[in-house]
């Protein structure tokens, strides 16, 4: 047991990671109904609700799809960030040479790790010209 | 047991991602569940809802 924890010690932070975005969205959602809530009062009470809570409803589903970044919302963020595509392209290929690199020195003995490690940069970085190229040209 | 986790760690990255994924559907679903529900309020008293509560509930189009 402890040996496997030695071994796989680093497993916690993409797990305290995943606990973490889990309990992000757990307090997004109570957020959100929280909102609804005192809407619901405002509608009971026959008052018009502030335009700053109405706001916070839809915020509040923006800051949940950045927690996962897993709709279309929050992907046209990132490509609108400043962060140009370009980079994006030079960082892959950069990662794709030092592991190729390390592949050829045959570091620690995994040469064919950092073979497969460097194919993955290159594919990345591919990836990430083409998607760069075609999103600027879908622009409108 | 312990062979089959050094052998099969790696699976705990897409398990995650699939619970990840699916933690997400749910509190999607009740979010929107509970924005729909305050739509029927609004509507049984004969009011309008707004239209953000709208979009909460039917996504960005409406």
């Amino acid at each position: 047991m402890e040996d496997l924890f030695r071994s796989y010690w680093w497993l916690l932070f993409p797990f305290g990671w995943f606990v973490a975005m889990g309990f992000q969205s757990l307090i997004n959602y109570r957020r959100h109904r929280d909102t609804l809530d005192l809407l619901k009062r405002y509608a009971d009470s026959g008052k018009e609700p502030p335009a700053e809570l109405l706001r916070a409803i839809n915020r509040q589903e923006d800051l949940e799809a950045e927690v996962w970044g897993a709709d279309s919302e929050s992907r046209r963020h990132r490509r609108d960030s400043s962060w140009p595509w370009p980079a994006n392209v030079v960082l892959f290929l950069g990662l794709g040479a030092a592991f190729w690199y390390a592949s050829y020195e045959d570091f620690y003995g995994a040469g064919e790790a950092f073979t497969i490690a460097s194919i993955v940069m290159a594919v990345l970085a591919v990836s990430f010209a083409v998607s760069g190229i075609f999103s600027r040209r879908n622009r409108p | 047991m312990e062979d089959l986790f050094r052998d099969f760690w790696w699976l705990l990255f897409p398990i995650g991602w699939m619970l990840a994924a699916a933690w997400s559907g749910f509190l999607r679903d009740r979010r929107q569940r509970d924005a729909e529900k305050l739509i029927f309020a609004y509507r049984e008293k004969g009011q309008e809802p707004p239209a953000e509560l709208i979009r909460a509930a039917y996504g960005k189009e409406g």
